[in-house]
């Protein structure tokens, strides 16, 4: 059993790496979704773009506050 | 607040119109190259294969470029909508997180069989990966839709005034609803109808190359059928649409129409020219010059030539009669009504968390029968006067037309495409060939159109009725807001100039 799914595992890696090794255009189009994603997620989203409840309150019950002063109160 | 709101809306509306540029093509695409692999293993033919393969490598570079974009938006959530996000609660992120589950378990399983195993595996589970992956996109897209439908038609949930959310009491209710199934399939078909037009545009390219034209040709004919049937549903599904906005969102469909003064046996607008500078209620023609299809709106939205359809005055006005979601006949209130009790819902909201806070459990129960009372007004109570419910009347209008006009378009151009084919004479008309090519970018105008009438045509909603878009926007700087939309405008520029030239690239080399 163990070696039937090490076989497997096996089989799945050398059919990513062989896949991988032989693309051309592939190359090219990997390294343009690689760098949208980095900017995306290691610059973007932690820089500009934090949560703003979860960043300002510590708890689920705090949030509910804060938003229900922001309905009731705020933007009235 | 006002400037943070205006700038948070212009980025959202950056970021999904970007996003929208690829997920059309992506999702139409694969149904045509799985179509193309079904003939290659059908009838074993080799140059089915060869085109599957190019339409394979057009495929890819959209997706690469467009891969992620939607999170973005997600982003955007969290950061300049977050009223909104906490007020929405399950609703919304049960199909997301469905969406994003399904995104990665196709994009890593077998979008990597469709490309890497042409010789390492049969062609019969090549086949089925492909058609997997053109499923599993289409299955992504639902569950966005569904919470969009949501937005514009709220079922299947209830308020807890305790935690200020919505929480999901019927899945089924919010994913069968009338609207998310509609919307799904208008959708999906109009994503069939752009990519045969682009697959139509770039064969054209070909045969005006007099390049690869048997493939060309090929191409043309399965985009042609293809976007023949995508027209039939995008027509049968824009029709059911026209009924539930016109049921559940009449101020949108008088928007999309320019109708101010509604009546019974109302006509369609087939084109117009808008007055630029005519408001609710005053005694203008709302428009410059029009040609208008009699009694067809009030047929198109109620199966009835006489039924009365109201404008934006009615509306603010009410007093007439309408159907509700379950089909009852109602009075409809004044917006002005509405604004009055809607501010008794947000007072009551109020009361009911300070009587929590307070312990005083018979004042809660007061509040919150109040809150029950009047919750279906709450969020007009955010506006002063009515004219706020009225949307951007000029955008939703031409929008909304434009989209019309260039699918009617597009089903013609389909049928020319195959009167030539079954002709034998489609390299011949050269300057046919250059509308083909010239229709790709139309065909992105009118799947952009479409998502402005819908999203503009429903403001100042983010939540039909429950909460405008003034309400849901978080505290923020206004100069944070300005700098993430100019770098989204460079980085989306960037993005889409790659995209455009490793597409162009690649195209020019399969010519050579």
């Amino acid at each position: 059993m163990f070696q039937a799914i090490k076989n497997a595992a096996i089989s799945v890696f050398y059919f990513y790496a062989d896949g991988m090794g032989r693309m051309t255009l592939g190359r090219t189009l990997w390294i343009v979704a690689l760098v949208k994603l980095s900017i995306m997620f290691l610059l973007l989203k932690p820089l500009l773009f934090p949560n703003f409840l979860k960043s300002n309150f510590s708890s689920d019950e705090e949030r509910s506050k804060h938003v229900a002063i922001e309905l009731t109160t705020t933007k009235t | 607040m006002e400037a943070v709101l205006t700038w948070s809306r212009l980025q959202f509306a950056l970021t999904a119109c970007f996003h929208w540029l690829f997920v059309p093509l992506t999702i139409g695409l694969l149904v045509m190259i799985a179509v193309m692999e079904t003939l290659y293993v059908w009838r074993g033919q080799e140059h089915w294969k060869r085109t599957a393969k190019f339409w394979m490598n057009v495929f890819a570079i959209n997706f690469a470029v467009g891969v992620a974009s939607g999170l973005i938006l997600e982003f955007e959530f969290g950061t300049n909508w977050s009223n909104y996000s906490w007020f929405v609660g399950d609703i919304f992120g049960a199909p997301l997180a469905i969406e994003g589950m399904l995104a990665f378990f196709m994009e890593s399983v077998f979008i990597a069989v469709m490309f890497f195993g042409w010789d390492k595996v049969s062609k019969r589970f090549h086949l089925t990966a492909t058609w997997l992956t053109a499923l599993g996109a289409t299955i992504s897209a639902l569950w966005i839709l569904v919470a969009n439908a949501w937005m514009q038609s709220p079922v299947g949930m209830v308020f807890n005034p305790d935690t200020v959310r919505h929480e999901m009491a019927s899945f089924w209710e919010v994913l069968f609803s009338p609207v998310a199934m509609n919307k799904f399939l208008h959708t999906i078909t109009s994503c069939y109808v752009l990519s045969a037009v682009v697959v139509i545009g770039v064969c054209a390219w070909f045969l005006l190359k007099k390049k690869e034209q048997d493939m060309a040709k090929r191409s043309m004919l399965i985009a042609a059928i293809f976007g023949l049937l995508g027209s039939a549903l995008v027509i049968f599904t824009g029709d059911k649409s026209a009924q539930l906005v016109a049921q559940r969102q009449p101020m949108k469909l008088a928007a999309m129409e320019g109708l101010y003064d509604g009546g019974y046996g109302v006509g369609l607008v087939a084109v117009g020219v808008l007055r630029p500078d005519k408001k609710a209620n005053d005694v203008q023609d709302p428009f410059i010059a029009k040609v208008q299809i009699p009694d067809f709106l009030s047929w198109l939205c109620f199966r009835d030539a006489d039924a009365f359809v109201p404008g934006i005055n009615n509306i603010l006005q009410g007093g007439y009669e309408a159907k509700d979601k379950t089909g009852h006949t109602y009075i409809t209130l004044p917006v002005a009504e509405r604004i009055q009790r809607g501010k008794v819902a947000i007072n009551a909201l109020a009361e009911y968390t300070q009587a929590g806070a307070a312990g005083d459990t018979l004042a809660q129960r007061k509040a919150r029968a109040i809150l029950d009372n009047n919750f279906e007004h709450f969020g007009y109570g955010y506006f002063d006067k009515p004219e706020q419910a009225i949307p951007n009347v000029a955008l939703t209008f031409y929008s909304f037309h434009i989209m019309v006009i260039l699918g009617g378009f597009f089903v013609v151009l389909f049928f020319v495409v195959l009167w030539l084919l079954y002709k034998k004479k489609v390299e011949r008309y050269r300057w046919l060939l250059y509308v083909f090519l010239w229709s790709v970018p139309l065909s992105y105008l009118a799947s952009q159109s479409g998502w402005i009438a819908a999203e503009v045509g429903r403001q100042p909603w983010v939540i039909q009725d429950l909460m405008p878009s003034m309400a849901a926007i978080s505290k923020l700087e206004l100069h944070t807001v300005q700098l993430t939309f100019f770098i989204f405008l460079f980085m989306f520029t960037v993005l889409l100039a790659i995209e455009l030239s490793i597409m162009f690239k690649q195209i020019k080399k399969m010519a050579k």
